[in-house]
């Protein structure tokens, strides 16, 4: 291998006039079963699967629910049983190839989570059958007033993707970042073009600019220190006291994993299922357990859980906070409850007893 | 796309097919199950530490955690020492024996029986609650050359009411354990010694090497304050007086988020903590 090389720096990026955007998505759909925001009348976003590829919203900021539920979705069934045949594993029927398309970095950056969580010391297999047969295709985005993943430093990915675009104006800088990525550059013929060094500038300028859009900046890193310290704050009390349990946050939450398990007998009496469904730490019913105690009555222990484990908990098990940033929380809860306001209010307070 | 790992993943949620063989009424609503898996290599290969649980499901009404209740040195058969609580203990209270069950386990970090070994240990229970210790007492009794003293200070209102007491009775006559079962108080009603005092109290003139004793709990986590006092001023360290800790558990494999105190999953880091994790934690008590 004396004196090789490869042929270009630049071999793990090309760029694609972004007039050719449908012809991309045609082409992704050629590789698997495509998924993308689609808009709703009234604006909102939806992640999920499509028919056609012109359904899909590309320059869609933020879904209502997040990418998570169709890697982990809301209810999954997870056994079969027979009253004296004991348990089956449920396998999913259709083990096609998804690709899911237009996660931004906060997205990636969840979905890397979700492995970590999925994973460990006990390997979840369902997750991991769907994980494995997804690609993901990336898309940069622009934040809005909602948005802190500056904050919590998943504002850029550099792994977690196949394929992942940023917006030039006219075109696209696409990054590839797994082999199967580079299958679908190799099969997409004049789609893609090599980089030329006047993109290289573009890139650098776009995301220097991106990067000073957002609006707001929350203080992260001695966090989990002054999380323990003020763990009785007045705040929490605060929050209890406008909270509605609603659950609306969790369910949002691209990181979000807690869930319930219940079994559910068919009409013959003999066989049934068991599933799970997305629970939240924020309902009454969470930890409260069989002779009626709660440990969690209050609801300020409860909302003050949630900001604990996705704050100080996973930096202690994972090296890094689960909340990406996304902003999804903020437009869901009813009660107005910003993670950015908690989180600066912490900071800025007195501590008080 | 993510790689795909070698060979097929086995699946953490899914119990193994076992039955009821026995079942033996106990009082204030106890029952012990004897139980065993069909497949017969299983038996044999389910290698458990006392304090570690095991999920349970009564096929078609749902799965419940349920501590270990033999010890690791009885191989072959498991017992459980289950209460009436809710809707999966008394659809399981209902079966019979032979019934098909489902279990998969065994979860939780369990006592560290290895660093315990050579020390003495103090075993401390209030009430029904001593059936937890019931695991650890017979796998220290089974491997007795492996430990230095062991002494058991119960406090329960009426013997009889207990579940296994005749077991716990049995005690009494051996020589290779140190058992005190105190008696009821004399006086009841208000003012009356809380069950805790009286196993202070009891505990008062045993001896007590601190640097090598081990001092394992069973009670309501809200009535141990006084007794961890007790024991430090004996010079026990925090990390020698051991207890566990209970919560809600959908999952027992760290995933569903339900058992969490602080930061910690009790069904992965627990349900045996010791004191010194535990003031380390918050909203412990
Ligand atoms: C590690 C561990 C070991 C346990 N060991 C024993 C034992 O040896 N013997 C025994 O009788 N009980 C034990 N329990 C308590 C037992 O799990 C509950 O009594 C049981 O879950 C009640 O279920 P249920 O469906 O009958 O009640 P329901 O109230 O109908 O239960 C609803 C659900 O809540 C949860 N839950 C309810 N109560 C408790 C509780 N006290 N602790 C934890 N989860 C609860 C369960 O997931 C249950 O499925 C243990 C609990 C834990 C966490
Ligand atoms: S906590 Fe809120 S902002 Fe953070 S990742 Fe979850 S939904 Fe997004
Ligand atoms: S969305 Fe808002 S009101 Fe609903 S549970 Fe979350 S914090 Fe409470
Ligand atoms: S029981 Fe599910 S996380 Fe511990």
């Amino acid at each position: 291998m004396d004196g090789f090389r490869f042929a270009s720096s630049h071999a793990n990026a090309r760029l694609m006039a972004k007039d050719d955007r449908n012809r991309l998505l045609e082409l992704l759909g050629s590789f698997g079963d495509l998924c993308g925001p689609v808009g709703m009348p009234g604006g909102a976003h939806r992640y999920q699967p499509v028919r056609k590829p012109s359904e899909i919203a590309p320059d869609c900021l933020r879904t209502l629910l997040p990418p998570k539920k169709i890697l982990y979705p809301p209810t999954d069934e997870l056994l079969e049983f027979t009253a004296d045949g004991g348990f089956r594993t449920k396998e999913e029927a259709t083990p096609g190839r998804r690709i899911l398309f237009g996660l931004h970095p906060c997205d990636i950056h969840a979905v890397i989570t979700l492995d970590q969580v999925f994973s460990g010391r006990y390997d979840e297999p369902r997750y991991f059958a769907r994980r494995q047969r997804t690609a993901i295709v990336g898309t940069d985005c622009w934040p809005d007033e909602q948005c802190f993943c500056h904050s919590t430093k998943t504002d850029f990915v550099d792994k977690g993707f196949d394929l992942f675009l940023t917006d030039l104006g006219e075109q696209y800088f696409v990054r590839i970042g797994t082999a199967f990525g580079d299958d679908i550059v190799r099969a997409a013929g004049d789609l893609f073009r090599p980089v030329e060094p006047a993109a290289i500038d573009l890139y650098k300028e776009r995301t220097n600019r991106r990067h000073a859009a957002f609006s707001h900046s929350v203080e992260m890193i001695d966090l989990p220190q002054i999380f323990e310290l003020d763990y009785d704050s007045q705040i929490w009390e605060n929050l209890g006291s406008k909270c509605f349990s609603c659950g609306s946050c969790s369910a949002v939450c691209p990181t979000c994993y807690c869930y319930d398990v219940f079994d559910q007998v068919n009409l013959d009496g003999r066989t049934g299922s068991r599933f799970r469904t997305w629970d939240s730490c924020l309902t009454n019913s969470f930890a409260r357990v069989a002779d009626g105690r709660n440990f969690r009555q209050e609801r300020a222990t409860r909302i003050k859980l949630r900001y604990y484990h996705k704050q100080i908990a996973f930096v202690e098990q994972y090296g890094r906070p689960s909340c990406v940033g996304c902003g999804r929380c903020i437009v869901a809860c009813p009660a107005e409850i910003s993670v950015i306001d908690v989180l600066n209010a912490i900071f800025r307070e007195k501590v008080v007893r | 796309m993510k790689e795909p790992a070698a060979g097929v993943r086995a699946d953490p949620l899914r119990p193994e097919k076992a039955r009821i063989i026995r079942i033996q009424p106990l009082p204030q609503g106890f029952k012990l199950f004897q139980v065993r898996f069909d497949d017969e290599q299983l038996n044999w290969e389910f290698d458990f530490k006392p304090g570690q649980f095991l999920m349970l499901s009564v096929i078609g009404v749902g799965e419940a955690p349920f501590a270990i209740a033999s010890p690791p040195s009885r191989q072959g058969l498991l017992e459980l020492c289950i209460h009436r609580a809710g809707r999966v203990t008394t659809a399981l209270h209902r079966l019979k024996e032979n019934a098909v069950i489902g279990i998969r386990g065994p979860y939780g970090n369990g006592y560290p029986i290895e660093a315990m070994q050579k020390s003495d240990v103090l075993l401390l229970a209030e009430g029904l609650y001593a059936n937890a210790l019931r695991p650890l007492l017979w796998y220290i009794l089974d491997t007795r050359k492996d430990f230095g003293q062991v002494t058991l200070v119960m406090a329960v209102d009426s013997l009889p009411d207990l579940p296994l007491h005749d077991e716990f009775l049995s005690l009494l006559d051996r020589e290779d354990i140190t058992c005190r079962v105190c008696p009821s108080p004399a006086q009841a009603g208000a003012g009356a010694p809380s069950l805790i005092e009286r196993v202070i109290a009891e505990l008062r003139p045993q001896k007590v090497v601190g640097q090598n004793t081990y001092a394992v709990m069973a009670g309501e986590a809200d009535h141990f304050p006084p007794l961890w006092d007790h024991l430090l001023q004996r010079g026990i360290s925090k990390d020698k007086i051991l207890f566990s800790l209970h919560r809600k558990m959908r999952c027992g494999i760290g995933k569903c988020g339900h058992c969490s105190i602080g930061y910690k999953h009790t069904c992965l880091d627990g349900p045996i903590f010791s004191y010194w994790d535990a003031q380390n934690l918050p909203e412990v008590i």
